[in-house]
């Protein structure tokens, strides 16, 4: 028998999550996945829906500090986690270098796909500067150059509609050359 | 989606165990297939088991209601 306070049966869970900085609890069912416990149970709308297939890349997050496509994911698989959505990737008011690039080098149409590319773009810089090879890195045992062949393929999860890929790709280089 | 049971292993031998004694018990691992495969209904797991041998090893496991103990 459950714990008066634990989870109703086995098919739900209660899970904390740090979300962009703010400690939250919640119970789930298992079936949940984390991009709707974080837009249906605790009201962050940064990340978007797309496809729910994790083709689109509209859900990313930064999840414990790496890049993840939330609707692929059980939230009961992540109890403790720490999520940085677009949202907390601004310091208050002051936007994060990669959202300010968005920005200024107009790195969107519709916006929709924009939260999932800002976070993708911050944890693909990070990747990069960890010296993560990609697919299209021709020499493995060399750092890999930051060409745009490398942006393009490094940032290809994430679908933009609109097609503004153009200027995300300036706005991810400007950020990554601030 | 079918309900499902979720377990989290400790360590790969209890993650093991828990998918060996159960056919329906699935790995979860990183759930980018499973997930998917689990929501169009093409894979109906009793069990799924995130199995993450990294930094920390850790495992998972969901077993769908009413299947055998």
């Amino acid at each position: 028998m459950n714990h008066p306070s634990g989870p109703r049966d086995a098919r739900h869970a209660k899970i904390a999550l740090d979300v962009d900085g703010e400690h939250r609890t919640l119970e789930v069912d298992t079936r949940t996945t984390l991009l709707d416990a974080l837009r249906e149970h605790l009201g962050v709308t940064a990340p978007k829906k797309g496809c729910d297939h994790g083709q689109c890349g509209s859900c990313t997050v930064l999840l414990d500090g790496r890049r993840a496509t939330t609707c692929l994911t059980f939230a009961v698989a992540h109890d403790g986690a720490r999520i940085t959505t677009a949202r907390g990737l601004a310091d208050g008011d002051e936007l994060h270098a990669m959202q300010q690039a968005f920005v200024e080098q107009d790195g969107l149409q519709c916006g929709y796909c924009t939260p999932g590319q800002v976070c993708s773009a911050v944890g693909m810089l990070d990747e990069f500067w960890a010296q993560h090879p990609s697919n299209v890195t021709e020499d493995l045992t060399a750092p890999p150059e930051l060409t745009d062949d490398e942006i393009r393929e490094r940032m290809s999860g994430n679908l933009c509609r609109c097609g503004a890929y153009t200027n995300i790709l300036a706005a991810i280089r400007q950020a990554a050359e601030a | 989606m079918i309900p499902f049971d979720y377990e989290r292993a400790t360590d790969v031998d209890g993650a093991v165990a828990t998918v060996t004694a159960d056919p329906d018990a699935r790995f979860l691992a990183g759930g980018t297939n499973l997930v998917d495969h689990m929501k169009l209904g093409v894979a109906q797991p009793g069990r799924t088991r995130p199995l993450r041998v990294s930094d920390a090893v850790e495992g998972t496991a969901v077993r769908r209601v009413g299947s055998a103990p």
